[in-house]
């Protein structure tokens, strides 16, 4: 399992950093998301999936998700 | 359809649970229309699902200037979107570009430095409390001062020009007041916040104010008509949501002992209990106002060009599809994905330090007061007609404190 940023989406919200904080850091100087890691082991599975569906921009991708229509 | 469209906004079924009409309307159309107070139609939106594909979705705008209907809960709501002027009534790339100036300032690590300061506010405040002992509104007493001082500690402001910005918002926020009170209280903080800008462009300062400043104002990145609406529009955005989640929060507690038993038995579960919360008063309840730039397809429906939509939070976080029985006041529900801070690019960007306040000042209040009760029960509540659910006052007896 594997996860990806988009910087040019990301709105620093700070959502993912608060539910998988081994996966996720926010850039101190853009306040935008950064990967810290970006093979998810098995106990980051569950909270990396959460962060993905709770994005509020849709920033964050992993396995086969696709943004949903006319979030581009 | 022959069916007149229901007028909106629905008068909540109690005052902490949501309209009636949003589960009925979920039942049978989830997505359909309402008409507003000037007599024009607009979509709502009730499923959490819904909800979260217009919020999501940018062919949906969020600036009043765009043609077609812009659905507003009252004239006085329009009015104020209207004439606010800054990044949360902007469509992207322009939204984008004036809130990243800010952005680094609420990151959850640069937010986590104020713990100490939000720590000592909050228990100034119930010392405070504690020496007046008896009857409190803890509206005026805790709720409306911690959101006003940790504002000053981030901008950079005397925290004696707190009770200031109340004074000035609650005129220009009131419906007792004339339209001319309104307008001048609005411009006085105006002058303030002109004021705050000036004098760091004549010497920069290392907080919140003084870093837009430094970094925006002076290369002509951001005028500074923008800044001081950027930096009054920052201080609105964290008074009353706060100091309405912590009034309310505290009645929803006492009301259901059984959950703050729970807490009691069990303070690690705190944050999660702020996150049910959250959810279950969604305040922002006039949040999600739409216009369609383009025809969308929600679901079965067309929303056409011009077309308003209301992306109901409150409705969204009452979705029994995404929380089961969200009628019930669950302090162990894992209610993290609620919608209470909005979706989309203009989720609330201050939600990492609500979230520390909350977090803070909650359980210590019930440290403290272990022996409150209620004064004003929910039954007697009296509400501003505000696009946030706020309380006018809430009365509490702290009794002993610990």
């Amino acid at each position: 399992m594997r996860v990806t940023a988009d910087q040019a989406r990301c709105i620093g919200s700070g959502n993912c950093v608060t539910t998988a904080p081994r996966v996720f850091d926010q850039s101190d100087t853009t306040g935008l998301v950064i990967v810290t890691d970006a093979e998810i082991g098995e106990g980051d599975a569950e909270a990396v999936t959460q962060a993905v569906s709770w994005c509020p921009v849709g920033a964050l991708s992993v396995g086969a998700w696709t943004a949903g229509p006319g979030t581009a | 359809m022959t069916t007149p469209r229901p007028a909106w906004p629905f008068d909540r079924a109690s005052a902490l649970t949501p309209p009636a009409e949003f589960a009925q309307i979920r039942q049978t159309c989830p997505f359909s229309e309402v008409e507003t107070w000037n007599g024009e139609p607009a979509w709502i939106a009730t499923r959490w699902e819904d909800v979260r594909t217009v919020l999501a979705d940018h062919r949906f705008s969020s600036n009043p200037a765009t043609p077609g209907v812009m659905p507003a809960p009252s004239e006085a709501a329009l009015t104020f979107w209207q004439n606010k002027g800054t990044f949360d009534k902007l469509d992207p790339p322009e939204h984008d570009h004036e809130r990243k100036m800010v952005t680094p300032e609420f990151t959850v690590r640069n937010v986590e430095q104020y713990r100490d300061a939000v720590i000592e506010i909050v228990d100034q405040l119930l010392d405070e409390m504690q020496a007046r002992g008896g009857v409190v509104d803890l509206v005026q007493a805790f709720g409306n001062p911690l959101p006003a001082q940790i504002t000053c500690v981030m901008m950079g402001l005397p925290t004696s020009d707190a009770p200031f910005f109340r004074r000035q918002l609650l005129t220009f926020m009131s419906q007792a007041s004339s339209q001319d009170e309104s307008k001048a209280a609005m411009q006085a903080l105006l002058d303030y916040f002109d004021r705050v800008v000036a004098d760091r462009i004549d010497q920069p300062t290392d907080d919140v104010a003084g870093r837009l400043v430094t970094h925006h104002v002076v290369n002509g990145e951001l005028t500074r008509e923008g800044a001081r609406r950027m930096l009054l529009d920052l201080l609105i955005g964290g008074l009353d949501t706060t100091s309405s989640m912590i009034a309310l929060g505290t009645v929803t507690l006492l009301e259901h002992p059984d959950q703050l038993h729970l807490l009691r038995e069990n303070p690690a579960q705190w944050n999660q209990a702020v996150e049910e919360l959250l959810r279950y008063l969604t305040i922002a309840q006039f949040i999600g106002s739409r216009t369609a730039t383009d025809d969308v397809e929600i679901g079965t429906t067309t929303v056409r060009r011009g077309d308003g939509v209301i992306a109901s939070l409150l409705a969204a976080n009452w979705d029994p599809e995404r929380f089961e029985r969200p009628d019930q006041f669950d302090v162990t529900r894992d209610a993290r994905g609620h919608v209470a801070f909005g979706f989309g690019v203009h989720q609330c960007i201050g939600q990492p330090l609500a979230r520390l306040e909350l977090q803070i000042a909650m359980p210590r209040l019930f440290e403290r007061f272990p022996h409150l009760t209620l004064v004003t029960t929910s039954r007697d509540l009296e509400f501003n007609r505000t696009t946030i659910h706020t309380a006018k006052e809430v009365l509490v007896d702290l009794g002993e404190p610990a």
